[in-house]
């Protein structure tokens, strides 16, 4: 099957989204960018418990594919899934409340960051161990598939992922019984701490798909354009039945791998950072849409002032939210268990 | 047992389980089977899936490839999407590879998800040792997923027991370790014709007795009902025999009962000693019927050892009727 | 050098002592003086404290088990590792090294194997019994430590409580009963051993008098003064016991006790000790107005009233329930009009006291209130001509408690 490796950054033409479509992708990457920067700023004052994996700088990979699922869509993510969970639509009051540990959150506070779930919207969740949602993606997609009514389910991960086992019995299996699952990397350069020279021999993670037998497609992840389009193919072969694509998204994150381990700010070079800020995604969508007259200026001001007001009414409900009674801890351990029985 | 006027046949372990799937799959169109070598001709390693792929197709009695965290990872998803999964691992020693999958994403996500989600996956395996297999496809490993929460630990011994538990393990809400043993296919054992679910979290008094609270499961219940039987015909105490039939949850109250009407408790497994459900369970009578017990607690399981090639030394390792005689006697002594 | 622990007299009628629970280990440092074990008598517990210093090395004797006084229970060396071995006979030997063990003690019956060792950790004795035999021992009030286990290593076992419990019924020790079977307390047993030994012994008879106490009564009032009476202040029965002191001092042959020999003879008491019968929820208790006669009424009341304080707080010691030459029962406050006590061996007399009532007198008519006592006295040495005589001065003594003895 055909491998696409792309090294094109920009995307013309017919295959531009339409405006409406692109406003959407502004706003989404800008709120996903507004969460992200006000968790770091609450993790550091100390207001939030755990790890944090933060997704600035990686916000077209999310905007860019999500856009293109249904409600009724799956999404698999990974621990760095905050941009996905908002993209895909969670409650972000919710998802907040979450994240400060409150009764009121998504998960009654069992999950946290790493383990984000919000049925309601098909997201089965985020997942702390790498590349285990990718034989859970392919389930879903067995799931999707004898449903028949062409749900789809997106799968994302980075490049440390792709050297799992894990990974590579799970797409087998979902490209053997040609199954819809999008599998989507993002390939930030590094897994964890080590740089991707350091943990696999190839530069082009998409070449993988050929040994699957399915499509590998390789896009720039910072041009919100490119992943639109790759993602938007991927997803339409899916739902024609046709099986899994391999997507490699070439991008990369602006803060260190978690933000609670004092390593995370050692090891990657300056000029490396510096180099990648410039190609900061929401300043190179914004400037393609003032550029072509598709937006003015103050229009997208508001969005950012909306953006930022939905966080701070977000941050205000979680801090005003209750927090889990300690017996709780007991409950939905199992969804059934006779009476009488200890746990 | 069944209910007076229905008909029982004498069945296999293996055909009463084959029921059981195909029951459950004529009854649910979500109920999917998934597993090396599941379709025909082969119909499973040891028999158990003949002809249901062929009845209900390949869409629904589905061939993997050798990737045992793809065969549970697909399950929790199939799961979390909305279908009743039955996976199998076809030697239980073959779980370690899948084992993320079942322990820190099966058991774990509906408590993650804060009770939005749940996980009806079964994971149907083959343990217990016997056939010369050696250390890597002979172990009894149990004890490892009683001591995951999220997850229900089933191990039947008789093919009424196997049939009615694995329709309610394929019901039932939750991930389901079904534990079959390699041994016990050819058993037989009569099973009624109409259908019949069996609880879990209920144990079994497969003999009642005076003397000593004996606690077995699986390949060791016949084994510790046979020597019931040699004792009462030679005079010496008289067991109850209970098997848990579910590890977890677990029937604590039954045994409770038996062990203060025998004041006696021997416990028989073929996993290994340490760590054992044995320890367990041990721990659980010794704490909360304590002032009845007239004699300590006994153990009889398989010496701390991986499992030998050589049938000598594996018959050895595990307990006999012999060794737990022996343990008995000294019991009631 | 080594010194001898050993089961002290406490009293003049402790035959037998039980350890109950031993307070330092072998092997320990101990201090002169300091506590090396809890005993229990027929009357009190009492701290055992080591007569010297030096290093605990045996000890003989389980807790649990009764052995008369003066039995050898417990050894100490000045130093901690100088051998025992010469030291008298029927010890276990020991090696010099501290800390070893003892083998275990013989137990009173038949020489089967004991089921009580000396624990390495506490010097608390370990009972070999299944937790079933433990919890049916306690039950029907069982001893382990008298019994020989027939399980391994001589464990006891249910069957072996059962049996036990079996054959002590069966020798009559103890009634068959349909009912709960409630273990006599410490109390209660010596009550019943020595109220059954005085009715065995001594031959005893009773005489009933009426006694007057208008004047008593007038007295007490103007001693007492327009205040209400409480506790402390002197009540009817502290009138009966100084009246009662007087008139032993009158009649000295009822403050005495009867000697076996030849020729048996009375022990006339120099003071008179009264004791006072109480009953406590764990059963009844004699403490001891030690010199009575010396005293007031308003001493006497206040003795009596710290004696029962004492009493209910379990405070009394050794000394306040012993030497007691004469006994009072008073009844009175619990309405009883007037019962016949036993005698308190070894005394002469035990002075049974009634409630005060009031009675109409037909001539000159008036009412009067009235007690009535009942004497029981020790035929050996008392007659009723005597007693009477007695009853006489004490009902004499309550008309005039004014005057000084």
């Amino acid at each position: 099957m055909a491998v696409e490796l792309s090294r094109e950054s920009r995307v013309v033409g017919e295959d531009a989204p339409d405006r409406a479509t692109l406003v959407r992708m502004y706003e989404t990457m800008v709120t996903i960018r507004a969460f992200e920067t006000r968790l770091v700023e609450l993790f550091n004052a100390g207001k939030l418990g755990g790890v944090l994996h933060v997704y600035i700088g990686e916000e077209a990979c999310a905007a860019g594919s999500c856009i293109h699922l249904d409600a009724g869509d799956y999404l698999l993510t990974s621990h760095r899934g905050h941009g996905h969970v908002l993209a895909k639509g969670a409650d972000m009051n919710r998802m907040m409340a979450e994240l400060f540990a409150r009764e009121t959150g998504l998960c009654r506070a069992r999950g946290g960051s790493m383990h984000i779930i919000e049925r309601s919207v098909g997201i089965l969740g985020a997942n702390a161990i790498v590349a285990a949602n990718v034989p859970i993606a392919t389930g879903a997609g067995l799931a999707a598939k004898w449903r028949g009514e062409g749900q789809v389910v997106a799968c994302f991960f980075g490049d440390g992922a792709t050297n799992h086992g894990a990974f590579h019995e799970g797409i087998n299996l979902a490209a053997l019984w040609n199954l819809p699952v999008v599998f989507i990397c993002e390939n930030n350069r590094y897994a964890q701490f080590t740089p991707q020279r350091l943990h696999a021999k190839i530069e082009d993670l998409a070449i993988r798909a050929a040994s699957y037998g399915i499509p590998g497609v390789q896009a720039d992840g910072q041009d919100v354009l490119a992943v639109h389009k790759v993602a938007g193919e991927a997803v339409a072969r899916a739902r024609r039945g046709e099986g899994p694509t391999l997507i490699e998204l070439k991008t990369y994150r602006y803060t260190g791998h978690a933000i609670s381990n004092p390593i995370c700010a050692i090891g990657r070079p300056d000029e490396e950072v510096a180099a990648w800020k410039t190609r900061d995604p929401i300043p190179l969508l914004r400037e393609y849409l003032l550029s072509r007259n598709l937006v003015a200026a103050p229009d997208l001001r508001m969005i950012q002032d909306a953006a930022a007001a939905r966080v701070a009414a977000a941050e205000a409900f979680a801090e005003a939210s209750p927090r889990p009674r300690p017996e709780t801890a007991l409950e939905d351990v199992y969804t059934e268990w006779p009476a009488g029985v200890p746990l | 047992m069944a209910g007076g006027g229905a008909a029982v046949r004498e069945l296999q372990y293996r055909d009463a389980i084959r029921e059981a799937l195909r029951e459950e799959l004529l009854r649910d169109p979500a109920v999917v089977l998934i597993g090396e070598e599941m379709i025909d001709p082969w119909g499973g390693t040891f028999g158990v899936t003949k002809g249901l792929s062929t009845e209900f197709g390949e869409d629904r009695v589905r061939n993997t490839p050798i990737s045992e965290a793809a065969i549970i990872g697909c399950a929790v998803g199939a799961a979390l999407a909305g279908m009743r999964p039955v996976a199998e691992i076809m030697f239980f020693d073959f779980i370690a590879t899948g084992m993320d999958q079942a322990v820190n994403q099966a058991a774990k996500i509906r408590y993650m998800s804060g009770g939005q989600v749940n996980v009806p996956l079964v994971i149907r395996t083959a343990g217990g040792s016997g056939r010369a297999s050696a250390a890597q496809h002979s172990q009894s490993l149990e004890a490892w997923f009683i001591h995951v929460p999220g997850i229900k630990v089933v191990m039947p011994s008789t093919p009424y027991d196997a049939k009615g538990l694995l329709k309610t393990a394929i019901r039932d809400p939750d991930p389901v370790l079904f534990i079959e043993h390699k041994m016990m296919y050819n058993y037989k054992g009569p099973v009624p014709d109409e259908e019949y679910l069996i609880p879990l979290g209920v144990a079994d008094i497969k003999r009642v007795g005076r003397d000593v609270t004996v606690v077995a499961t699986s390949r060791m219940v016949p084994r510790a009902l046979a020597v019931a039987e040699r004792l009462a015909a030679t005079g010496g105490p008289d067991l109850e025999v209970i098997d848990p039939r579910s590890l977890v949850p677990l029937d604590r109250a039954t045994i409770l009962a038996s062990v203060r009407k025998t004041h006696r408790l021997v416990i028989v497994h073929e996993a290994v000693e340490r760590g054992g459900f044995g320890a367990e369970l041990a721990t659980i009578v010794g704490a909360e019927a304590f002032t009845y017990l007239d004699a300590p607690i006994r153990r009889v399981a398989a010496f701390n050892t991986p499992v030998p090639f050589s049938p000598e030394l594996e018959d050895y390792l595990v307990p006999d009727e012999a060794r737990i005689e022996a343990a008995i006697r000294e019991t009631a002594a | 050098m080594v010194t001898e622990v050993r089961m002290p007299r406490l009293s003049l009628t402790m035959e037998v002592g039980t350890v109950i629970e031993w307070r330092k280990a072998v092997g320990d440092r101990i201090a002169k003086g300091e506590e090396l074990a809890e005993i229990e008598t027929d009357k009190v517990n009492a701290a055992l404290e080591a007569p010297a210093g030096g290093f605990l090395r045996s000890l003989l004797v389980a807790a649990g088990v009764e052995v008369p006084c003066d039995t050898l229970i417990a050894l100490l060396t000045a130093s901690a590792d100088e051998p025992l071995t010469a030291h008298g006979a029927g010890l276990a030997t020991t090696t010099g090294t501290v800390g070893d063990q003892l083998p275990p003690i013989p137990s009173a019956d038949q020489g089967a194997a004991p089921p009580a060792t000396v624990d390495e950790e506490g010097g608390r004795p370990h009972v070999n019994a299944s937790p079933a035999a433990k919890n049916l021992a306690r039950e029907l009030g069982v001893d382990l430590a008298a019994l020989a286990g027939t399980g391994p290593g001589g464990r006891i076992g249910l069957e072996d409580v059962q049996r036990a419990a079996d054959a002590r019924r069966a020798a009559g020790a103890a009634p068959p009963t349909m009912g709960r079977v409630v273990p006599l307390t410490k109390m209660q047993a010596v009550t019943a051993q020595r109220m059954s030994v005085s009715v065995g012994t001594v031959p005893q008879f009773s005489l009933q008098r009426r006694l007057d106490m208008g004047e008593a009564l007038r007295y007490l009032r103007n001693v007492r003064g327009a205040g209400k009476a409480d506790e402390r202040g002197p009540g009817v029965a502290d009138l009966i016991h100084l009246a009662a002191v007087r008139a032993l001092r009158a009649h000295p042959e009822l403050n005495a006790s009867f000697q076996a020999g030849d020729p048996p003879a009375v022990l006339l008491h120099e003071e008179v000790n009264l004791g006072l019968a109480l009953a406590l929820p764990e059963g009844l208790i004699v403490p001891v107005i030690h010199d009575a006669h010396t005293l007031n009424l308003q001493s006497l009341a206040e003795r009596r009233a710290r004696l029962q304080a004492d009493a209910r707080s379990g405070r009394l010691s050794v000394g306040a329930l012993s030497g007691a030459t004469f006994t009072v029962s008073n009844l009175g406050p619990m309405g009883v009009d007037q019962f016949t006590a036993i005698v308190n061996p070894p005394e002469a007399a035990i002075l049974a006291v009634g409630c005060i009532r009031n009675i109409v007198v037909p001539d000159p008519l008036q009412v009067t209130a009235v007690i009535m006592v009942t004497v029981t006295a020790d035929h050996r040495i008392l007659d009723g001509a005597r007693v009477a005589r007695f009853l006489e001065t004490l009902a004499n003594n309550l008309d005039h408690l004014d005057t000084k003895s």
